[in-house]
């Protein structure tokens, strides 16, 4: 076949910045320094600020260490940055801290998005300090500008160490851009007060989404948080623990003013089955716009499921249910599929009986056709993924 | 459907429905600056794209009229290239000179979604390769000195283990 090509020969080599930049932005970090050592221009294209805006970097074995040398040479653009690490070896965890110093070691930082995501599991009695003061430094550098502070995003949910009222108060004082933080880790204690939280939101006024637990909220915080001059708040996540038994519950009209005051807030409330039961209606307030809803008890919830029908049947989009099946856990469920018209999701785990689960699907049939429910008959050969429903 | 003459670098006039090479941004912007009606006969002059490529292209963007406009290219969503599909996989098994030429059409006629598949499929080209296998593939000349190319080796050092 005659080449289709004028006759000059390809210079893949001097193609136009522009495009090498965007072939360079589909290859992974190790695969752009691997381009960066065949010629001169594509290494000098790898300069570009845009490609390494968003960099994801992931410290599983020593080798990985080295991926420190990119975050030397390419740092000061950075972005947004994630961290994956499986923290049980030290080395990863070295490693993981030693970008967090790298970063604070800049002159001018542009952090705008940080995520920080332990992926294995905590060495015995490892309660994370050496990440808490490797962050309240890089808070520090990130506060340096004042009211020009980069970071808008702080997602520590993935983070397994144990945050105090000290380390939110960094964040408080240095982050008064912030727009999102989730501080919904998984650690056995949750110190952070609500006073602390109460300090975050009158420093962070443009805060639009807070994930955290229902103890470090009072309904100070929520007046506060409904006080004209700030960027509407649009989604609050509240996980409720075992700490509820000696808690305040966060009160009606707390909850109508923040509303009122924020009426597009959605809100996901969350139970775990450390939670006493009898506190779960209580803290279900039918004033809270609740979107989503996790009952991970593992014990009978069907009256808690017909309370949240009854306060939440138009809002209610997604509902995640780890329980005991019975005859009256069916029934609710199907009260729900009934009454919850913007029902878009639903996550039951344990089994059903197959008549009522295709009477479900029949009621919500937007949810059949997205495919967006775990809803069994059998127990599957497959373990059931609590937290990955949506493929994540 | 009023049609459009596309007239490429060595000579050859193209008739094409306008609504089809609406996708380039580069014609769209020819026409309406210029303020040429849709059926006048003045061919678009495009000097950068011979006949053999501009055909493809042509070819391109006609299987792709009715999709919908491209999204913005969002900073924070990972960039995939295992999502071509397959008839865009099989319009790009040409050679590479092929290739090479359709990027720069791509570029030159501002056809976000032509271009994207096409970076793409060199970036596939160059996953999994050492440097000098990427040299290799692409014909790429080392002009690093002695000096830097070791400089260059030792830094990326950590690239070659698995």
């Amino acid at each position: 076949m005659a080449s289709l090509t004028q006759s000059f020969y390809e210079d893949w080599a001097n193609l136009p910045d522009p495009i090498l930049t965007q072939i360079f932005s589909y290859l992974s970090v190790v695969e752009r320094c691997r381009v960066g050592a065949t010629c001169k221009h594509w290494q000098q294209c790898l300069e570009t600020p845009q490609l390494w805006r968003s960099f994801n970097c992931g410290f599983y074995l020593p080798a990985h260490g080295k991926l420190f040398r990119c975050v030397e040479q390419y740092g000061h653009f950075i972005s947004r940055l994630t961290i994956f690490l499986n923290q049980k070896e030290a080395e990863n965890r070295k490693n993981a801290i030693a970008v967090l110093e790298h970063l604070s070691s800049l002159e001018n930082i542009h952090l705008s998005y940080l995520s920080i995501v332990f992926k294995g599991e905590n060495p015995l009695f490892y309660g994370g300090h050496e990440f808490i003061l490797a962050l309240q430094n890089l808070l520090i550098k990130i506060g340096e500008k004042k009211e020009k502070s980069t970071l808008k995003h702080l997602n520590l949910s993935g983070l397994l160490a144990n945050f105090n009222d000290d380390f939110i108060d960094r964040i408080s004082a240095n982050c008064p851009n912030l727009e999102y933080l989730n501080i919904l880790n998984k650690i056995l204690v949750c110190s952070v007060s609500p006073y602390c939280i109460m300090n975050l939101v009158l420093k962070c006024k443009k805060l639009q989404v807070l994930h955290l637990y229902h103890t470090s909220l009072s309904d100070d915080v929520l007046k506060a948080l409904a006080e004209p001059g700030r960027k509407p708040l649009q989604r609050l996540g509240v996980v409720c623990r075992r700490h509820e038994k000696y808690g305040d519950d966060l009160t009606s009209e707390a909850w109508s003013g923040l509303l009122h005051a924020n009426p597009g807030l959605k809100v996901e409330l969350g139970f775990d089955h450390t939670c006493p039961l009898h506190r779960i209606s209580e803290i279900m307030k039918p004033e809270i716009p609740v979107q989503e809803l996790h009952l991970a008890t593992f014990t009978r919830i069907y009256p808690e499921i017909n309370t949240a029908v009854a306060y939440y049947e138009h809002t209610l989009e997604k509902l995640v249910v780890q329980t005991r099946p019975s005859r009256e856990l069916q029934e609710s469920l199907l009260n729900v599929a009934q009454r919850c018209k913007k029902l878009k999701a639903l996550y039951v785990y344990c089994v059903l009986e197959k008549e009522v689960i295709d009477r479900i699907l029949e009621l919500c049939p937007l949810m059949r056709e997205t495919r967006n429910y775990i809803l069994k008959w059998t127990m599957d050969p497959e373990p059931w993924t609590v937290g990955k429903e949506e493929g994540d | 459907m009023p049609n459009i003459k596309l007239h490429s670098s060595d000579g050859e006039i193209f008739v094409v429905d306008v609504e089809i090479v609406k996708q380039s941004v580069t014609i769209r912007t020819m026409l309406e600056d210029l303020g040429m009606d849709e059926d006048e006969d003045e061919p678009v002059p495009l000097s950068n794209v011979n006949s053999a490529i501009l055909k493809k292209v042509i070819q391109w963007c006609t299987f792709h009229k009715d999709d919908p406009p491209p999204p913005e290219d969002d900073e924070n969503k990972e960039k995939r290239t295992d999502d071509i599909s397959s008839w865009d996989a099989e319009f790009l098994k040409v050679d590479q000179g092929t290739l090479f030429e359709l990027i720069l059409a791509a570029n030159y006629l501002d056809i976000k979604g032509l271009l994207d598949v096409t970076c793409k499929t060199v970036a596939n080209m160059i996953k999994g390769k050492s440097p000098e296998e990427i040299r290799k593939t692409f014909n790429i000349k080392n002009d690093f000195t002695p000096a830097e190319e070791e400089q260059v080796r030792k830094e990326n050092e950590w690239c070659e283990e698995k």
